[in-house]
């Protein structure tokens, strides 16, 4: 066997390509990050399309960054700061407001304004979920246990779980059931009354899936707010300082100076087989390059169905490769602005403008979004979740201007006349989006300098997301823990010898953590795989 | 004279076989029901003068083998029929015949593809049936330390499911999770034959095809399926009333219950709306588990959590019951001659489903409803006078909580657009009918008393399931009240006719007094 150049070569350099890249490449390894766009990143970036102004493109909070992948590659040192997002505010139709932010009195007394109820049982349920939270932590800095296996170290880690919970075993296991089970409307119509407060919230579960916030399944993500580290060393949702793109700059930085290569502008047309193992790829210039093992930081439908091949797969692996679920919901408007936005409900400059802002005045206006989204249109009237970092961050636009990011949902790749009419809709979705918006912020036109719209399909075509999805693939309880991506292959591993996986499709799924680049870079270490 | 040993609250199914297991482990045992016959849903009523319904539900394949067996039901003239009859779902072209054994449903389908996946299908049910039946007719799996008496049970539990074999193991967790709407595109090329596969999974649900966890009650129903009761619900009642006079179960009707007495941690008598009480030192509720714990024992009775836990349960009802009365030979246009009795309308598409339930998000109720209906008189000739027939259907998306309310202008117009649509089907309905009778959710629970109007004491829906059923304290049966213990449809495994409520229930009180 002819000795490779490399010891692994990452196809893609998102957040958790460069996260795996940079452990590989810590632990001595010899490592090619191999990114088919001009910089690093993916859908983690910074990109300024009108001078002076700096989108986050896609992603625009970081979430649940784990604190020791923070350590281990000491990314401060990188450029890697984390700015706090504390407030939420949700402004209605009607010139009302609702604003939570981290101080627990200030936050009691908004909610009485809509239920004195709900005000009192507020601090109780953060306590519940926080204790709930703590308990599922572990799950996301560990590969997923599998309870179909009889082997003895998955039983014990199965009843390591178990153990964990102690004498209130049954109650919190239960507890965590419900949870990931339930609707959020649901769950939270067990604590609260106030339709608006319940929106407000239920929000938080819909994000990037497709699904409604009466859908089951739904509640779970509720629990990511409420994992915040008790040493203070990270908080659940913040902003990275110069952009979300900065994250993947301290990465890249890292796994550099670690001695990790990256190629830019050098995109992957296949991975290269030799006797039904991979062992290279092939660029899209027609370069070869080889290595003992290639990590694919691209999603499992491209992964499999284009950079492998339908034909060099069993056709029962394509099956099932085909039948997860991608369907991307969501979609993107940056904006830059000429001044700061005034909302109706609450004029004037404040503390309301700095963390998260959410579109979500009822549930029944969330359902009617979802049932456009359901029968092929994007939403009438869209769930949008906006911020505006440049009022944190004032790196991001010139003085006395802004940027601002607007998620929204519910923008189905398939169309019912079909994904590709998306371009030719792309304004009349971004119309929809400005428009409902200026219902809340009614200065909003008067500022608008420059848009960048991100349809689903904007999203496959430039980032190579599939069908749009953000997550790499539905984040549904059958997608989830030890079937993600593939029932038997949720290790990382892929029935490819010598390819691995290691971004959002595998365990433990999307937003930015890092885990799943860092778990493969370990399972990859650990079994002396290379 | 001395009392009973227990007294079961309600005369439903779960109520008489509660009750003949109780006899049958040498209790004296009386039953008291609110209604003047036994029976809850399953009761033959008398709607129209003349005109029967042979219980507001029509399914009676779920009631377990083993249960007709072990209580001798047969002695007791219960019978079975000796063939599956089909549900025609009507289209332009003859429609298609659906069958609860989907390989039969696959010899009837022209489409070879979806034929061949049907058997696939079929195949994958019969593979996890045996375990999920396991689960079925068990005691839900305790989730924390089990006792020793717990451990045969979970053992056997887990070596069932292990005996599958890891591919089909974990198949079948992938699709428990799951909605209806994409397992059943997953498989079938057609959407009619999907969307006519997945209706009944919503029967007892609160959710359209798309929401996650309806693939768990497909696959509930699918592996709970065995022979139909000749002659319906109410024959089976029938059936169990009889067995319990045999045993010496005393039958009370007419008899409501307004409270639960406890006397220290124990339960120790019942009393009757009448005023009446009866003393008894131990009671099964087979009533919905909320009527009996907050309204006939009482909050006050209650741990606090376990309050809570209860006011959560979700029995939202979304159904309603509409019985006909016809006055003149009907048969099915689309099948003539070929005895079809049951059909399933507005589930031509997953859409139509899904529309369907949107409607009910905002609490309206829907333009075009899933209905399930059903000719009994075709196969139970005594239901109406001679000629004449008796049609039910359960209507679907018709929300508890319409905005607006029942008012009468509102039932008037429902029944007109499932009889407008029942006639496109049944030609002559319309002018030939006699009378009828609707039963709006609320109609349900003033009538039957049941919460919300939920035909099945609690929405099927996956964290209402197993040990979470009806709440995580109560899914043993068992009550922190000594010597209550709640056995309905609204415990594991939950709604349908089943009996295994009943019968689990009276065992739990029979291990307990041992």
């Amino acid at each position: 066997m002819s000795p490779s150049a490399y010891d692994a070569i990452v196809i893609g350099a998102g957040h958790n390509g460069l996260t795996c890249a940079a452990y590989l490449a810590r632990a001595g390894r010899r490592v090619l990050v191999l990114e088919k766009r001009a910089q690093v990143g993916g859908a983690t970036s910074t990109e300024e399309h009108y001078p002076g102004f700096k989108y986050s493109a896609c992603s625009y909070v970081v979430s649940l960054m784990r604190p020791w992948i923070i350590r281990d590659l000491d990314l401060p040192r990188h450029g890697y700061e984390i700015l706090p997002l504390e407030e939420t505010f949700t402004p209605f139709p009607d010139g009302r407001y609702l604003l939570r932010d981290a101080d627990p009195e200030r936050t009691r007394r908004a909610i009485e304004a809509f239920s004195k109820h709900d005000a009192e049982v507020y601090g109780e349920f953060g306590l519940a979920m926080g204790e709930l939270g703590r308990l599922v932590k572990p799950l996301i800095d560990r590969p997923a246990p599998d309870p179909t296996s009889l082997n003895p170290v998955e039983l014990g880690r199965l009843l390591g779980l178990g153990r964990k919970l102690g004498g209130r075993g049954e109650e919190w296991l239960a507890a965590l059931y419900k949870m990931s089970t339930m609707s959020a409307v649901d769950l939270l119509s067990e604590w609260f009354e106030s339709e608006r407060l319940i929106a407000s919230l239920a929000v938080s579960g819909i994000i990037g899936t497709f699904l409604g916030v009466r859908s089951p399944g739904t509640a779970y993500v509720l629990l990511h707010h409420y994992m915040g580290d008790i040493d203070g060393s990270f908080r659940a949702w913040g902003f990275a300082r110069g952009g979300t793109g900065q994250v993947a700059e301290a990465l890249a930085a890292a796994a550099r100076e670690h001695g990790a290569e990256i190629r830019l502008e050098a995109g992957v047309a296949e991975v290269k087989t030799k006797r039904d193992r991979a062992r290279g790829v092939v660029l899209e210039n027609g370069d070869e390059i080889d290595a003992k093992v290639v990590v694919s930081a691209v999603d499992p439908h491209r992964t499999f169905l284009q950079l492998v091949g339908r034909e060099r797969l069993d056709p029962e692996l394509v099956r099932q490769v085909e039948r997860f679920k991608m369907r991307g919901s969501s979609g993107k408007v940056n904006l830059a602005l000429d001044g700061v936005p005034e909302f109706a409900a609450r004029p004037g400059h404040g503390r309301h403008l700095y963390g998260d802002i959410t579109i979500a005045p009822d549930i029944d206006y969330l359902e009617r979004a979802y049932d456009d989204a359901k029968y092929g249109e994007f939403s009438r009237r869209p769930f949008m979740d906006v911020v505006i970092p440049s009022l944190t961050d004032p790196t991001l636009a010139p003085p006395g201007k802004h940027v601002m990011s607007i998620f929204v949902q519910y923008a189905p790749y398939h169309l019912a006349d079909g994904a590709d009419t998306w371009p030719a809709r792309r304004d009349e979705f971004a119309d929809t989006v400005i428009d409902t918006l200026t219902e809340y912020i009614p200065n909003l036109p008067d500022l608008i300098l420059h848009r960048q719209v991100l349809t689903p399909w904007d999203l496959e075509q430039i980032y190579g997301l599939t069908e749009g999805n953000i997550f790499h693939g539905e984040l549904s309880l059958e997608q989830l823990a030890f079937l993600r991506p593939l029932a038997g292959w949720a290790r990382y591993r892929t029935p490819l010898d010598g390819l691995w996986m290691c971004a959002s499709g595998t365990h433990p799924g999307g937003g930015i953590m890092g885990a799943p680049g860092a778990l493969c870079a370990k399972a990859l270490l650990e079994g002396r795989r290379l | 004279m001395s009392g009973p040993d227990v007294i079961v609250v309600g005369g439903g199914h779960n109520g008489l076989v509660a009750a003949l297991t109780l006899a049958e482990g040498g209790r004296k045992v009386t039953v008291v029901e609110r209604a003047g016959a036994l029976g809850g849903i399953c009761a033959r009523r008398e709607f129209a003068p003349g005109y029967h319904a042979p219980g507001l539900v029509s399914e009676t394949g779920r009631f377990r083998d083993d249960l007709v067996e072990s209580l001798g039901l047969a002695a007791h003239g219960l019978e079975f029929e000796a063939d599956e009859s089909p549900t025609l779902a009507p289209d332009d072209d003859g429609g298609l015949l659906l069958y609860e054994d989907p390989s039969r449903t696959a010899r009837a389908l022209a489409e070879a593809e979806d034929a061949a996946a049907l058997r696939d299908w079929n195949g994958f049910l019969r593979q996890i049936t045996p375990a999920v039946r396991r689960l079925l007719d068990a005691p839900p799996p305790a989730l924390g330390p089990a006792g020793l008496d717990d451990f045969k049970g979970l053992a056997g539990t887990a070596w069932s499911l292990r005996r599958l074999g890891g591919d089909t193991m974990t198949e079948l967790l992938r699709v428990l999770p799951m909605c209806v709407a994409d397992w059943m595109r997953e498989r079938f090329a057609s959407e009619r034959l999907a969307a006519g596969l997945a209706a009944p999974a919503l029967t007892n649900g609160y959710g359209g095809p798309w929401a996650p966890g309806t693939a768990a009650a497909l696959i509930w129903r699918q592996c709970a399926r065995g022979r139909t009761v000749r002659g319906g619900p109410g024959a089976l009642v029938d059936a169990l009333a009889a067995a319990c006079g045999e045993a010496g179960v005393e039958l009370v009707t007419d008899a409501a219950v307004r409270r639960i007495h406890v006397d220290g941690d124990g339960v120790d008598a019942v009393e009757l709306e009448s005023g009446e009480r009866l003393e008894a030192p131990r009671v099964i509720a087979t009533c919905n588990p909320k009527t009996a714990l907050l309204d006939l024992v009482g909050a006050r009775y209650l741990p606090s959590d376990l309050e809570r836990a209860l006011r959560n349960v979700r029995s939202r009802g979304i159904v309603s019951v509409l019985l006909l009365a016809v006055a003149d030979d009907l048969e099915v246009a689309a099948r003539p001659g070929e005895g079809v009795d049951r059909l399933r309308l507005g589930a031509e598409s997953l859409d139509d489903l899904e529309r369907a339930f949107d409607a009910v998000k905002y609490r309206r109720r829907a333009d075009r409803p899933y209905l399930e209906v059903w000719i009994p008189s075709l196969s139970i000739p005594d239901l109406a006078p001679a000629g004449c027939h008796v049609v039910t259907a359960l209507v679907h998306a018709t929300p508890y909580d319409l905005a607006g309310g029942w008012s009468n202008e509102v039932r008037e117009a429902l029944t007109q657009a499932v009889v407008h649509r029942l006639n496109d089907e049944l030609p002559g309905l319309r002018e030939a009918l006699a009378g009828g009778r609707l039963l709006t959710p609320p109609d349900l629970e003033a009538e039957l008393g049941l919460p919300g109007g939920h035909l099945g004491h609690g929405e099927m829906a996956l964290d209402q399931m197993l040990f979470l059923r009806p709440t995580r304290e109560l899914a043993r049966y068992r009550t922190p009240i000594d010597g209550l213990y709640v056995g309905g449809m609204g415990s594991h495994p939950g709604p349908g006719v089943t009996g295994v409520p009943g019968r689990l229930a009276a065992r739990a009180l029979l291990a307990d007094s041992e």
